[in-house]
């Protein structure tokens, strides 16, 4: 028998059934640790502790959880929020941070390169973290925009620039 | 079970297609495992539960054994006559200490339940 969202959730929080939790977790434990992989730009260690990271804060704060909104976009919501902490922790890495990004940021090298056939993940290594976390939720992930937006804490305007301008980046670079 | 993260694509775009189709399941390989055993224990309602229910129930049925003779006082005023010959104070010590005896019974199965 197999249980829905709701009902893990709902046993989790009034049983404090962990196994209820577990089942959660198996179920989004890929999405959640293949987001953080490419945020990391595929630093396996890295998303894996901040991932395990996302689900005790999840099920720390699952009281929290309103079910007006899905549960995965929650999640995401938490491991963004985890990937800014880290980012932040790090000095030199505070000019990638997921905070809403400018309205213009191209980066000069794509389009010096934008002849080159790269693969896809050397392509969606070439993006802004914001670029990237957008299209990977959005495109990847099946989120809509709104959905992004409640997830990364960004004007939904913003979502849909960064998606777009990731898009049109991406396919320069593959050439598709 | 599909999750609720599969959603049907609006129109078609080859970019679309590399992108779904370059996300790859990530297998478990204990990872929820671990995160499990980092969750912070749980805590256990149902033994304070327990112990509170406890508690309560004996210090009511000591106070009903102390204010016993004063309550039987007032009873006893009241009854009717062939009632005064009934040993109202076995009846009265014999209930409470049924209750007690009940309640005790009825936190050990919640108890159970809950640890299930």
């Amino acid at each position: 028998m197999s249980f829905t969202d709701a009902d893990l959730i709902a046993r989790s929080l009034l049983r404090e059934d962990q196994n209820a939790f577990g089942e959660l977790v198996r179920r989004y434990q890929s999405p959640v640790r293949g987001f953080l992989a490419k945020m990391a730009d595929g630093d396996m260690h890295l998303a894996d502790d901040l991932a395990q990271e996302t689900f005790v804060k999840a099920w720390k704060k699952l009281g929290t959880f309103r079910s007006d909104a899905k549960f995965s976009t929650w999640l995401f919501g938490i491991a963004c929020n985890e990937w800014r902490m880290h980012v932040r922790g790090r000095k030199e890495l505070a000019l990638a941070d997921l905070a809403e990004p400018p309205a213009e940021l191209e980066q000069p090298e794509a389009a010096t390169t934008s002849n080159l056939r790269l693969d896809l993940a050397a392509a969606m290594k070439r993006l802004t973290p914001a670029e990237r976390a957008a299209i990977v939720l959005c495109c990847q992930n099946g989120l809509s925009h709104d959905e992004a937006a409640q997830a990364l804490g960004w004007p939904l305007g913003t979502v849909k620039t960064q998606v777009l301008r990731g898009r049109e980046k991406l396919k320069r670079s593959l050439a598709v | 079970m599909k999750n609720e993260l599969s959603q049907p694509s609006e129109r078609y775009d080859p970019l679309d297609e590399q992108l779904r189709g370059a996300e790859e399941y990530v297998p478990d390989n204990g990872f929820t495992a671990r995160v499990l055993t980092a969750l912070p224990a749980k805590q256990n309602h149902a033994w304070r539960r327990f112990v509170v229910l406890t508690v309560a129930v004996l210090a009511g049925a000591a106070l009903a054994v102390w204010q016993l003779p004063a309550l039987l006082g007032i009873f006893h005023g009241a009854l009717p006559r062939h009632w005064s010959a009934i040993q109202w104070p076995m009846v009265t010590a014999a209930a409470a200490l049924l209750t007690a005896l009940g309640s005790l019974v009825w936190a050990m199965f919640a108890l159970v339940n809950e640890e299930e």
